[in-house]
C-alpha cells in the first residue's frame, strides 16, 4: 500500500516527531552543522549530551573498549555545564531542523533543580527534558537514583516541580524491577519513559592483567545488548500507560519495528551512529517499507501491536 | 571543529580496496578508492576505516593518511589487534567504509623549515607531505630488525630519511631524539608522531631548547568526529578531543602526566 506523507510521524505524549528515530544522548556532536538536514534526514529528534550544573571533566584513563558487537564506555558525563550549553550551543542547535531534547543528569536535588531552572528560561527551544536517573544519588548512599521505585519516584517528583515542559525519564537497566520503577516514574509525573540506558559491564586487559577502566565498571551499548533492552521495553510498556521510548542496541529497521511491537512509541539510536552517518535515513527507509508491506497507514499503528495479538 | 567547511554527510564514503601491499608479515599498505574525490588532507589528518559490513568488529579504526590522490587514499598500518589483522588479510576488490579526512593536521605553512620525528608507525603522516616538500627533514626510529620491511618502504618514499633503531641493526643506534642535538639552526619547528612516551620526551626536550613542537596523538576512538568524547586527553586548555580538536596538538599544551 502506498504510504502518505508523514507516515513515519509519531507522537510522544504531546511531542510530535517526524520519525520515531531519536539520536541517543552522548553520541552526537553539539556543532550546529550536525543538527541540520540533510545530515539529520530520518532523525525525529536528538538528545544533547548529559548536562550537569557545573562543567565536568569526565573520567580519567581509557574511556572506550570494543566488545563483540558492542562497546563499553566510561565517559563520566563530561560536559561544559548547563550555563555554557545555554550560552554557546542551545541557540545554534535549536535553529536546526530537528527537535532538541535536553538530557539532564540527575545529581543532588539542589543541583538538578538549578539545572532545570536554567533550562526553564529557554523552554521554547526544547521539545523535552530527558532525565537520566542512572547517576548515583550522592546524598542517598551512592546508589543510582533509578535503582528502585522509591528513589526514582523522589527524583521524578522533584523534577516535575521544576520543569513544566514534557519530562522524559531515562531508566537504568541496573534496577530492582523495571516494572515497579517505570510505574513509580509514571506516578511521579513523567510524561514518557526511555527504556533504558547502558548495561554495566567491565573489561580486563589481559596484557596488563588489570581492569581496563579506571572506575572498573563501564556501560555496555551496541547491537549486543538489543535483546536485553527489548525485554525491558516489553516489561515497562506493560506496566505503564505513558509512552515508552526504546533504547539499547538498535541498529536496524527490524530493531525499531521490534521495539514498537513491544510497546515503544519511538526508539533511540546511539552506538551504530558512530559507524554510519546515514543509518537514520537507512532505518527510516526500512521502517517505511515494513509499514507499507504490512498495510499500516501510520507508524503509530505499530505501537504495542506485538502484545495485542498474543 | 574538524570539518573545515565540509558537510558531515560528506564524511562517509564507501571505498574499494584497490590494492593491498604486504610489507613482510607485520605491515601492510591499503589503497582505497572512492567514486567521488576526497577533500584534500593535510599531514596528520586521519580516516576511520571499517572493514566489516556486519556488526563485528563494530567500530572503525583510525589511521593516519599517508597518501592521497583525488579519489584515492592510502594508509599504512601494523597488525596490532583483531581489527588490523582482518584488514591486513582483505583481498583487493572488497568494499570498506571510510570516514574522513578527519581532524586537524600539522600546521602547514609554506617555507617553514620543519624537522619531523617519527616513532614506528608514526611515520605515516610524514609520508603525505614529504613527496611534495623539500622543507621537511624526517627522522624515523624503530625498535629493531623486524621493522626492516617498513623502513625499506618508507626510505623509498622519503629520500634522505634518517633511520634509528634501538638495536643498531637499522640506521643509527638510538632514537630520533638524537637528531634534536644536531638540529639545523634554520629549523623552526618539530613535528612528531609515535608512541606517547616518545612524544612526551620530544615535547619536553623541545621546550628546553625553545623550539616549538607539534605532536600527533593516538587514542581509542568510536566516532572520530567529536560525538562520543571517548578520545579525550587532558591539556592546559582543559579536556580536548583527540579526534576533532586534534589529533595534532602543540606539545606544550598537552598535560603528559594526566591520564
Amino acid at each position: 500500500m502506498p504510504l502518505e506523507k508523514g507516515a513515519s510521524e509519531v507522537v510522544i505524549g504531546k511531542v510530535p516527531l517526524r520519525t520515531p528515530l531519536i539520536v541517543a544522548s552522548g553520541t552526537w556532536p553539539h556543532g550546529p552543522e550536525y543538527w541540520r538536514d540533510p545530515v539529520t534526514l530520518g532523525v525525529g529528534a536528538a538528545c544533547t549530551k548529559a548536562l550537569t550544573l557545573h562543567p565536568r571533566q569526565g573520567n580519567p584513563g581509557t574511556r572506550l573498549w570494543e566488545t563483540p558487537c558492542g562497546l563499553l564506555n566510561s565517559i563520566g558525563l563530561q560536559n561544559q555545564g548547563v550555563e555554557a550549553f545555554i550560552a554557546d550551543d542551545l541557540p545554534l542547535i535549536a535553529a536546526g531542523d530537528i527537535k532538541v531534547i535536553a538530557n539532564v543528569a540527575m545529581e543532588t536535588e539542589q543541583e538538578t533543580a538549578e539545572v532545570l531552572a536554567a533550562l526553564s528560561k529557554h523552554e521554547s527551544m526544547l521539545a523535552a527534558v530527558e532525565l537520566n536517573i542512572s547517576c548515583p544519588n550522592v546524598d542517598g548512599g551512592g546508589m543510582a537514583w533509578g535503582f528502585d521505585a522509591k528513589h526514582a519516584s523522589r527524583a521524578v517528583r522533584l523534577c516535575r516541580e521544576k520543569w513544566r515542559g514534557p519530562l522524559w525519564v531515562k531508566l537504568t537497566p541496573q534496577c530492582t524491577d523495571i516494572r515497579q520503577v517505570a510505574k513509580a516514574a509514571e506516578n511521579a509525573g513523567a510524561d514518557a519513559l526511555v527504556v533504558a540506558n547502558t548495561w554495566l559491564g567491565m573489561a580486563i586487559d589481559t596484557k596488563s592483567e588489570k581492569p581496563v577502566f579506571a572506575r572498573v565498571v563501564a556501560g555496555l551499548s551496541g547491537p549486543a545488548v538489543f535483546p536485553l533492552s527489548l525485554r525491558l521495553v516489553w516489561e515497562a510498556a506493560s506496566a505503564v500507560d505513558i509512552p515508552v521510548i526504546g533504547c539499547g542496541g538498535v541498529s536496524r529497521a527490524e530493531d525499531v519495528i521490534a521495539m514498537m511491537l513491544a510497546g515503544a512509541t519511538a526508539a533511540e539510536i546511539g552506538t551504530i551512529h558512530f559507524t554510519d552517518l546515514s543509518c537514520f535515513s537507512r532505518i527510516e527507509e526500512g521502517f517505511l517499507d515494513h509499514l507499507s508491506t504490512k498495510g499500516y497507514a501510520s507508524a503509530m499503528d505499530l505501537v504495542g501491536k506485538g502484545k495485542n495479538e498474543r | 571543529m574538524c570539518l573545515h567547511g565540509i558537510s558531515p554527510r560528506m564524511l562517509d564514503h564507501e571505498v574499494i580496496l584497490s590494492d593491498s601491499l604486504k610489507l613482510g608479515e607485520k605491515f601492510f599498505v591499503l589503497s582505497l578508492e572512492s567514486e567521488k574525490p576526497f577533500p584534500k588532507a593535510t599531514p596528520g589528518q586521519f580516516v576511520m576505516l571499517r572493514a566489516s559490513q556486519g556488526l563485528d568488529p563494530l567500530l572503525g579504526r583510525p589511521f593516519a593518511i599517508c597518501g592521497q590522490e583525488r579519489n584515492r587514499i592510502e594508509v599504512v598500518a601494523a597488525v596490532s589487534g583483531r581489527g588490523t589483522r582482518i584488514m591486513a588479510s582483505l583481498p583487493a576488490g572488497v568494499r570498506l567504509s571510510l570516514r574522513g579526512p578527519l581532524g586537524n593536521g600539522f600546521p602547514v605553512s609554506p617555507g617553514l623549515r620543519i624537522q619531523c620525528l617519527a616513532g614506528g608507525m608514526g611515520i605515516a603522516p610524514f609520508l603525505l607531505p614529504c613527496t611534495a616538500s623539500k622543507e621537511l627533514e624526517v627522522h624515523l626510529g624503530v625498535p629493531g630488525q623486524e621493522w626492516k620491511p617498513l623502513v625499506d618502504w618508507a626510505s623509498r618514499k622519503i629520500p634522505g630519511l634518517h633511520v634509528y633503531s634501538e638495536d643498531g641493526y637499522l640506521g643509527t643506534r638510538g632514537t630520533p631524539l638524537l637528531s634534536l642535538g644536531k638540529m639545523d639552526p634554520l629549523c623552526e619547528a618539530v613535528w612528531a608522531c609515535g608512541p606517547t612516551g616518545m612524544l612526551k620526551a620530544i615535547s619536553e626536550e623541545c621546550g628546553e631548547r625553545n623550539i616549538r613542537s607539534w605532536v600527533s596523538l593516538e587514542t581509542r576512538m568510536a566516532c572520530g568526529m567529536g560525538g562520543c568524547h571517548g578520545c579525550v586527553i587532558q591539556t592546559r586548555n582543559g579536556p580536548r578531543k583527540t579526534c576533532s580538536d586534534g589529533p595534532v596538538f602543540e606539545g606544550k599544551e598537552v598535560l603528559w602526566n594526566a591520564s
